[in-house]
C-alpha cells in the first residue's frame, strides 16, 4: 500500500532532514550531488534535442513535444533513484521540512541557492561538452536547438513566469508521489510522469533551460555560418544577458515561477491537506528521522 | 530595449513578493495554530 498523505509528509520531512544534514555536515558532497543532478537533467535535454530535430510542425503540432517528453522523462527517474539533488525538488521537500521544524527559513534559502549553484555547474559543463560533439553540429540539430532557444527566450516575463509555475506544479507533484509510492515500478512511473508532463507540456524548468539555452549559445557561431549560407533572411541572435532572447531573461523568470509552483502548489498543498493530529500521532512512535531518497 | 523584456517586470515581481509574504504567513499561522507540531523530534 502506498503511504497516505499523512505518512507522505512525514516521509518528505525525513528526506528533507537527510538532504539538509548533508548540506550542513558534508557541503562538498551536497554540491557534488547537485552537480550530478544538473547534468542528469540535461541528459534529457540532449536526448530531447536529438529526437526532435527535423520533425516538421505541419505533420502535427505537438508531435515533437511528445517525442521530447518521452525521452526526457527518465531524467527525474535517474535523479531520484540515485538520490542526487535537483533544486526544484528541494523547493517542495524543503518547505515541508520548514513546516515540520526540520530546517529553518535560513537553511531553506541556503539549500535552494546551493542546489541551484550545483545544478548550474553540472548542466553547463555537460552542455559545453555536448557542444564540442560533432553530431550536434549538423544543421538540423543546430536549427532545432536555436529554434527551441528562440521560443524560450522570446517570451515575455509573464509568459515565462506562468509556464515556470505550471512546470514545477506538475513536476513536484510527481516527485512527491514518487516518495509516496513503495514499489519500484510505481516509483518509476511517478518519477517519469513529471518530466514527460513538463516537457511535452511546453513549460519552463530553470535547470533544463540552462542546458536547452546554453547549447545553442555555445554553438551559435556554427549556426550563424550555416544559416547565412542557406538564407539571406535575418536570424535572431541569442545572448547570455537579460532582455529578449537572453539566457538570463529566461532563467530569472523561470526560476521565480518554479519557486511558486514547487513551494506553493506542491509542497504547501500536500502539507495542508495532511491531518496535523494524525501526523503528530505518527511522530509519537517515530524513532528514525532521516530517510534517503 | 522593449520595457516588457526588462529584468524588473512589475507584475511578476509583485506576484512573487506576494507569494513570499503569503508563504511565510501560512507557515507562521500553521505553527501558531499547532504550537507543538509535529511533536517529538530528536
Amino acid at each position: 500500500m502506498p503511504a497516505d498523505v499523512d505518512d507522505l509528509v512525514v516521509r518528505v520531512a525525513d528526506v528533507c532532514t537527510y538532504k539538509w544534514d548533508m548540506l550542513r555536515n558534508r557541503p562538498g558532497a551536497f554540491l557534488l550531488s547537485a552537480f550530478a543532478g544538473g547534468a542528469f537533467v540535461v541528459f534529457g535535454a540532449t536526448l530531447a534535442l536529438s529526437v526532435s530535430a527535423g520533425v516538421a510542425g505541419n505533420v502535427a503540432p505537438g508531435v515533437a513535444n511528445l517525442m521530447m517528453g518521452l525521452v526526457f522523462m527518465f531524467s527525474l527517474v535517474i535523479i531520484l533513484f540515485s538520490g542526487m539533488t535537483l533544486v526544484t525538488a528541494d523547493m517542495a521537500i524543503g518547505i515541508i521540512g520548514v513546516f515540520h521544524r526540520r530546517i529553518t527559513w535560513f537553511w531553506f534559502i541556503i539549500g535552494i541557492l546551493a542546489g541551484y549553484a550545483g545544478n548550474f555547474a553540472g548542466s553547463m559543463l555537460f552542455m559545453w561538452i555536448v557542444s564540442k560533439g560533432g553530431s550536434y553540429m549538423a544543421l538540423p540539430w543546430l536549427q532545432q536547438a536555436h529554434a527551441i532557444a528562440v521560443n524560450k527566450t522570446g517570451m515575455t516575463p509573464v509568459q515565462i513566469f506562468a509556464l515556470g509555475i505550471i512546470c514545477t506544479w506538475m513536476l513536484q507533484t510527481a516527485a512527491l508521489l514518487y516518495i509516496k509510492a513503495n514499489e519500484d515500478i510505481a516509483k518509476i512511473v511517478m518519477a517519469a510522469y513529471g518530466p514527460l508532463a513538463f516537457v511535452a507540456g511546453m513549460t519552463e524548468h530553470c535547470i533544463a533551460n540552462i542546458g536547452f539555452l546554453a547549447l545553442p549559445l555555445f554553438q551559435q557561431d556554427f549556426f550563424l555560418q550555416g544559416q547565412t549560407a542557406l538564407s539571406s533572411t535575418a536570424t535572431v541572435v541569442l545572448h547570455w544577458g537579460f532582455g529578449q532572447y537572453g539566457w538570463a531573461h529566461n532563467q530569472l523568470y523561470a526560476f521565480m515561477g518554479n519557486l511558486i509552483g514547487g513551494i506553493f502548489f506542491a509542497g504547501i498543498v500536500f502539507q495542508l491537506v495532511s491531518n496535523p493530529k494524525r501526523v503528530m500521532e505518527l511522530y509519537r512512535n517515530k524513532k528514525n528521522f532521516m530517510q534517503k531518497l | 530595449m522593449d520595457a516588457s523584456f526588462a529584468a524588473f517586470d512589475p507584475v511578476v515581481w509583485l506576484i512573487f513578493g506576494a507569494f513570499v509574504v503569503f508563504t511565510y504567513l501560512i507557515v507562521r499561522i500553521f505553527h501558531g495554530k499547532h504550537p507543538d507540531y509535529p511533536g517529538k523530534l530528536e
